[in-house]
């Protein structure tokens, strides 16, 4: 073996390959032009690459690759742990790194469920009764009817009576009417 | 099937979720209703009886200068009123009153009662009751009592 082929054969493979730098490459190419016994080394080194391939192949072929990705992929993502497993190991994580919040975010909840508490157990006022006193709002006759209304307010609630629109309205309430009734009294048939 | 049936928990969360925010929309939306005690009271001047439980209705007509000296309860019922519904109510003299929940605003009722000739419209309260002339009943006058339900 020539010096310049000790320089150079070690190269071989890798040239073969296409694993050399630019530079590598070039200067094996220049010593194949020159060098019978390198171009010789280099075709066993090609046949030698193509009966591996060829070897490889019909191994592969030989091997039932159905589910194979599934295989890999249950390698990959193990069977999920159970849900309690995951909380106990995501509460000491969150604990262990986020300590303080979870203390305000417990306090602060523990706030928010007293004032809800304390809101929904006052005493409320039945659905419609939110005003404290109850008040007529209007007073309406048919006209032909011929009474007109007299509204009173008392102590316990309010009173509507009708009277004869025709005559005088006192007239049409019982005798002992005392005066207190008519000073509450509307002068048209409607408030 | 594990996978199966958490994806089918996955997907059916948030439909539950949008059903349970509907039907809490639905029951807000749902037609307001309201209790009232309805009342048929018998007064006139034969006589000097008076219910007990009419005695503080008795000074209020005094107040008022309607000196009845009986007062008699007929009947008394609690009636829920739902909005836009009228409810009608038999009276002890063959007349009829119909009661109407007409709204519910800022959680104050307004009744419309239809009295004929008289209509009338009054806001619920937690005190005080109203008293509607219902003509004339054996000898005296009917009045029809509506009051706040007690809780």
């Amino acid at each position: 073996m020539n010096p310049a082929c000790q320089t150079h054969v070690p190269k071989l493979s890798a040239f073969v390959d296409g694993e050399l730098a630019p530079k590598e490459r070039v200067a094996v190419e220049q010593h194949l032009a020159a060098c019978k016994a390198c171009v010789g080394r280099v075709a066993d080194l090609r046949a030698e690459s193509g009966l591996v391939r060829v070897g490889l192949d019909l191994l592969a072929d030989e091997v039932d690759f159905k589910d194979f990705s599934q295989k890999v992929m249950a390698r990959i993502t193990p069977e999920r742990p159970p849900f309690w497993e995951r909380f106990k190991v995501g509460f000491a994580e969150l604990t262990s790194y986020r300590g303080p919040a979870l203390a305000g975010g417990f306090a602060v909840a523990g706030l928010a469920v007293v004032l809800g508490l304390g809101l929904w157990m006052r005493p409320r006022a039945p659905e419609g009764y939110g005003a404290a006193q109850a008040s007529v709002e209007s007073v309406s006759t048919d006209e032909s009817a011929h009474v007109a209304p007299v509204v009173m307010k008392t102590e316990q609630g309010t009173i509507i009576w009708t009277v004869d629109h025709a005559d005088n309205p006192e007239l049409n309430l019982p005798p002992d009417a005392g005066s207190s009734a008519a000073t509450a009294r509307p002068k048209g048939g409607e408030l | 099937v594990k996978g199966l049936a958490r994806r089918s928990v996955d997907c059916l969360a948030p439909l539950v979720a949008c059903a349970w925010l509907v039907g809490a929309v639905s029951a807000l939306a749902a037609d307001a209703k309201v209790d009232v005690v309805v009342e048929q009271v018998h007064a006139s001047n034969n006589g000097t009886s008076v219910d007990p439980a009419l005695t503080p209705m008795k000074a209020s007509f005094s107040q008022a200068g309607l000196n009845y000296t009986s007062f008699h309860r007929l009947s008394r019922e609690p009636t829920a009123l739902e909005k836009g519904k009228a409810k009608e109510v038999a009276l002890a003299n063959g007349r009829s009153a119909k009661l109407t929940l007409t709204s519910v605003q800022s959680g104050e009722a307004h009744v419309a009662v239809s009295l004929p000739p008289v209509e009338t419209t009054y806001k619920l309260g937690r005190e005080g009751s109203v008293y509607i002339q219902a003509g004339p009943h054996n000898g005296g006058v009917l009045i029809l009592v509506l009051s706040p339900v007690q809780h």
